[in-house]
């Protein structure tokens, strides 16, 4: 069998080749599109089916936050926004969020440990719950991680993180329960918040009316512009794609279609002959082609396979590739498309040699 | 019956001397085995061509075995071809990544033969052809008679009434050649019709019907 595919070595071997390279392309592609897809998923999920944001201005420093989620009983409440703070460790500010009340489940996903709050002891400790990537600051001393915010430190008690995404990664989350004085006192000193409120359980109106009049007890003169918002607001997708060098595996893969098409001249050269012969010998066009196709699509699956060895090899090893495949079906649609096209890129040469040419022209008859 | 009336061949219109056939009137009964010989260039190898339905002509009219070829489409010549016809090309032209066995299957693939069919043939036929020690060598690994006793086994695995040979001894030794050239009159002798082109007189002798062909004329 696979003598009969290699039969050409030359041609097949650097066909085999060419596709492999396409696949790393095309999987390349898919594996940067997933990703996108996968974060925005993420994106979605951490939504609450029910908002409310909250801009609160306050004339003067005074610390309405603490006093925001008192008494409430329904929604998680949180500071979020533009928050910035100064992760010592990390060497700049990062965006965070501080979370005010909590009376349902947050919609972080925990790699491992839990939030700050989360337990009745962490009340009054500076405790924090970091994004993957923002964990690799944290400093271990006693056999606990710490960073420092606002030049307090915070013990890590919680690495966020999603298995599909990086959506997490970059998430700095503490709690109004368990903040340092200075964190806070940075916090307050901004003057202008965004809080939101939010819920996947039940109606927020009497959850609103709570926080609106807590801001107001702690400052009259405060004002609070809010709005629902019903939408999902802007997608991740493109962004994320535009981050990514998505732009690479597609000149790539032009390049071996290109590749692939001028393949084909030698392929024909080095089976011009047998081709002949077969028309000769009364082989219809139509069976020839059949038998190029097959053969061509014979060799890209014998690159498909040997794609997915060396990315086997590659993940037990383990090596980063740069490339994650994802089996949905996207990608499978994908695969069988880049494998046609190819297929159809590298057959339309010889096809038309193959109905052009006249056998006895070809082998020669001596004279 | 092989009936060729008033044939001309022209390649390029624009050559002086034009014609490579040019009124060519030729019969050919069943089971005749003619040498048709002439220096180079004279035509000989396009009349073979024009008989083996390889090639088609310009003017006249070709019958064989009372089907005017000359009137039929490309599929339908074709159909004649592989039905009737077995070609030996000269310089063998096998083909060189296949072995012994599968270039021999090659006409019956295109008849859409049954694989059992199709190596009960082939096996019978080298046999025939001494050659089934040779079954999976590919051509390049053969001896010059045993390319071209495949070559002829290929022209006739498919039971062919007419067998066409190209200058047959040409890139032979002369014992090789004597050795074929004997084939070719066994294979005569059991009622297949052969005509061989060849440019030395000794062996066109061997068949009981010679015809010169100058500058594109029979003479």
């Amino acid at each position: 069998m696979l003598r009969k595919l290699f039969r050409y070595k030359l041609t097949s071997i650097f066909f085999v080749i060419c596709q492999l390279i396409v696949y790393f392309a095309v999987f390349g592609a898919l594996g940067i599109y997933n990703k996108a897809f996968d974060k925005e998923k993420d994106r979605l999920e951490a939504i609450y089916d029910r908002r409310i944001e909250m801009e609160v201005m306050t004339m003067v420093d005074i610390d309405v936050l603490t006093y925001s989620g008192l008494n409430l009983e329904a929604g998680n409440l949180l500071l979020a926004g533009k928050l910035s703070l100064a992760l010592q460790e990390g060497g700049s500010n990062t965006r965070s969020e501080v979370i005010l009340k909590q009376n349902e489940e947050m919609p972080y996903k925990l790699l491992e440990g839990r939030l700050p709050g989360s337990e009745p002891e962490d009340a009054g400790k500076r405790l924090v719950a970091l994004g993957r990537d923002k964990y690799k600051y944290a400093y271990e001393e006693n056999g606990k991680k710490y960073v420092t915010i606002e030049s307090e430190t915070y013990e890590v008690v919680g690495v966020i993180g999603s298995e599909r995404s990086d959506y997490w990664d970059y998430k700095v989350v503490l709690n109004i329960n368990c903040i340092g004085e200075n964190t806070l006192k940075n916090i307050v000193k901004k003057n202008e918040f965004t809080i939101e409120l939010g819920s996947n359980e039940g109606d927020l109106n009497d959850a609103y009316s709570r926080v609106y009049g807590n801001i107001m007890s702690a400052d009259s003169s405060s004002i609070i512009t809010a709005k629902k918002i019903n939408n999902t607001g802007e997608s991740t997708v493109e962004k994320t794609l535009g981050k990514e060098n998505l732009k690479v595996n597609i000149i790539v893969y032009i390049f071996c279609l290109f590749n692939c098409m001028v393949m084909s001249e030698f392929w024909i050269i080095q089976r011009k002959k047998d081709l002949a012969i077969k028309k000769a010998f009364g082989m219809s066009d139509y069976k020839i082609i059949v038998e190029i196709a097959g053969n061509i699509l014979a060799l890209s699956l014998v690159a498909l396979v040997g794609f997915f060895v060396i990315y086997g090899v590659f993940v037990i090893l383990p090596v980063d590739l740069g490339i994650k495949v994802t089996f949905n079906l996207f990608t499978c649609v994908s695969t069988v498309a880049a494998v046609l096209v190819t297929v159809i890129i590298t057959m339309i040469y010889p096809i038309y040699k193959v109905l052009r040419f006249q056998p006895v022209n070809v082998i020669g008859s001596g004279e | 019956m092989i009936k060729l009336e008033n044939i001309v061949k022209i390649y390029d219109a624009n050559v002086e001397n034009k014609r490579a056939l040019d009124d060519v009137n030729l019969t050919i009964e069943d089971g005749e085995f003619v040498a048709v010989i002439g220096p180079s260039g004279s035509g000989k190898s396009t009349l073979l061509n024009i008989i083996g339905c390889m090639d088609s002509a310009t003017e006249g009219t070709y019958e064989l075995n009372g089907q005017e070829v000359t009137k039929m489409n490309a599929k339908q010549v074709q159909k004649v071809r592989r039905d009737n016809i077995g070609f030996v090309f000269q310089h063998f032209a096998l083909m060189d990544y296949y072995t012994a066995y599968e270039n021999i299957e090659l006409p019956l693939l295109a008849r859409n033969e049954k694989s059992k069919n199709r190596k009960k043939l082939v096996i019978k036929t080298m046999e025939e052809l001494g050659i089934l020690a040779e079954i999976n060598k590919v051509p390049g690994k053969m001896s010059g008679g045993q390319r071209q006793r495949v070559a002829i086994a290929r022209a006739l695995v498919t039971g062919c009434n007419i067998l066409l040979a190209d200058e047959p001894t040409g890139a032979l030794d002369q014992n090789t050649g004597k050795e074929v050239l004997e084939l070719l009159k066994e294979i005569n002798k059991k009622g297949t019709t052969v005509i061989i082109v060849t440019h030395d007189m000794n062996i066109a002798k061997q068949a009981n019907r010679v015809i010169e062909i100058v500058d594109g004329k029979i003479v």
